[in-house]
């Protein structure tokens, strides 16, 4: 029924790195499992070792440092929600969170595992790359800060080396100069798997044109991406009707998704495109 | 060898550290309420109570839940055999069906109402969102636990 490998479970963080540098690469990190016990139970991957990271309390907590609001890698999607300071500044992590699963999952699905796991269809990513987060990766050889928008190099593919953990994931705090929006467009509105997922954040000029944009969208490539040139048409523009058809257009042709399962890589293209769109029209209603 | 307390009771298992909660408490524990339906996380049959919050036991490893405290259906019972109010309206209400389901959505209302003790019916859809009844009467699941909340109220006060 299940294989018994040996597992470590430490309770500090300085015991878990120790015990990945001693063990890197055959070790496999378990947080919350919600996507491991799946692939464990359909024998889609096998573990020889693991290390059970759920006792390291020290990787969990909301705290503002300065201007930027920073999350625990092993806080679960329950504390995010109910967190005054993700509501306060960066609510649509909390629009993310609330789409991931349901109440089950969100007790012990975590954004570390939302990054490490690397689906193309994560839920938190889309936001996160937007606003131009930070991962914080530790390992016994130190630490270092790595740009969401660089963590995926392709599927699966990431800027994680086997002895490192992502510790804390960094969200510029929303400003009073900046817009955050978020849509997730699934089958069901509970425990659906994305069809597409998008994040956008924007900072106003001081005369309504946009002066910067972050668009990234989950679930239309072998990663979550960020939609460069479709930022080019809005940097610069105030947002009106033809902006949205312009990002409409452009949105859909930068995508590059696949038929799968869940959708066909027709519909997504589409979807894309208009929910673009739909950032553009909220920004058209939130100047 | 892991220990934790499952309704209540002290208890520890000599499993592998990654065993599934559910086949712990399934096939050591003896304690058949937890329901496996899907397997991977999608239909909630599973669902039991780790300090109080609703997890998936099915997506659970064991070592996960060392010195927790697990509910399943098992320990909802009131002494004397008496059904817990949750159970009671499942039951008078029609909000069991074929019962597969049954153990999952109690226990998943019961960690809704621990914190939001007068659920608007739209809460409680949210709270049972995790749930999936394939005989779909979910109309009856929201009015069982509707009126359950409002008996769990009166009782307080």
């Amino acid at each position: 029924m299940c294989a018994d490998v040996p597992t470590w479970s430490p309770t500090s963080l300085d015991e878990a790195l120790s015990l990945l540098a001693a063990h890197a690469p055959e070790i496999t990190v378990v947080a919350g499992g919600t996507d491991l016990m799946v692939y464990l139970q359909a024998r889609v991957m096998t573990l020889s070792k693991a290390l059970n990271i759920w006792g390291v309390d020290e990787l969990r907590g909301v705290r503002v440092d300065g201007d930027e609001l920073v999350i625990g890698a092993l806080e679960p999607y329950r504390g995010i929600i109910a967190s005054r300071l993700v509501q306060q500044h960066a609510p649509t992590l909390v629009a993310a969170s609330k789409t991931v699963g349901a109440v089950q999952i969100q007790n012990r699905g975590t954004l570390g595992g939302n990054f490490a796991n690397a689906s193309p269809a994560a839920d938190t990513p889309p936001m996160l790359l937007a606003a131009n987060a930070t991962l914080t990766l530790a390992s016994t050889r130190g630490t270092r800060t790595v740009e969401s928008t660089g963590f995926f190099h392709g599927y699966k593919q990431l800027e994680l080396r086997p002895d490192e953990l992502i510790t804390e994931v960094r969200v510029p705090c929303l400003g009073a100069d900046e817009r955050s929006w978020f849509q997730k467009v699934g089958t069901r509105r509970a425990q659906a798997i994305s069809k597409v997922v998008m994040g956008g954040r924007a900072r106003y000029a001081a005369d309504g044109t946009v002066a910067s944009v972050g668009l990234a969208v989950g679930s239309v490539a072998a990663m979550t991406v960020r939609l460069p040139q479709t930022e080019a048409i809005i940097t610069g523009q105030r947002p009106s009707a033809e902006l949205e058809e312009a990002v409409r257009t452009s949105a859909a042709a930068e995508v590059t998704p696949i038929d799968d399962v869940r959708s066909t890589a027709e519909y997504r293209r589409v979807v894309t495109g208009n929910i673009a769109a739909r950032f553009v029209r909220y920004l058209m209603g939130n100047p | 060898m892991i220990e934790l307390t499952i309704n209540g009771e002290p208890r520890a298992f000599d499993v592998p550290a990654l065993k599934r909660l559910l086949d712990v408490l399934r096939l050591d524990a003896g304690l058949t309420g937890a329901k496996e339906g899907c397997g991977e996380g999608e239909c909630g049959a599973c669902t039991v109570l780790v300090d109080g919050h609703a997890v998936l036991s099915c997506l659970t490893p064991v070592c996960q839940v060392a010195g927790a405290d697990v509910v399943t259906i098992e320990g909802l019972e009131l002494p004397d055999e008496k059904l817990h109010p949750l159970q009671e309206r499942f039951v008078t209400l029609g909000g069991a069906q074929c019962g597969i389901c049954t153990p999952g959505m109690v226990l998943a209302a019961k960690a809704l109402l621990d914190v939001n003790e007068s659920p608007t019916r739209e809460e409680i859809r949210e709270g049972l969102a995790g749930c999936l009844c394939r005989c779909t009467g979910y109309q009856k699941i929201v009015d069982a636990v509707a009126e359950a909340a409002q008996e769990l109220l009166a009782d307080v006060r």
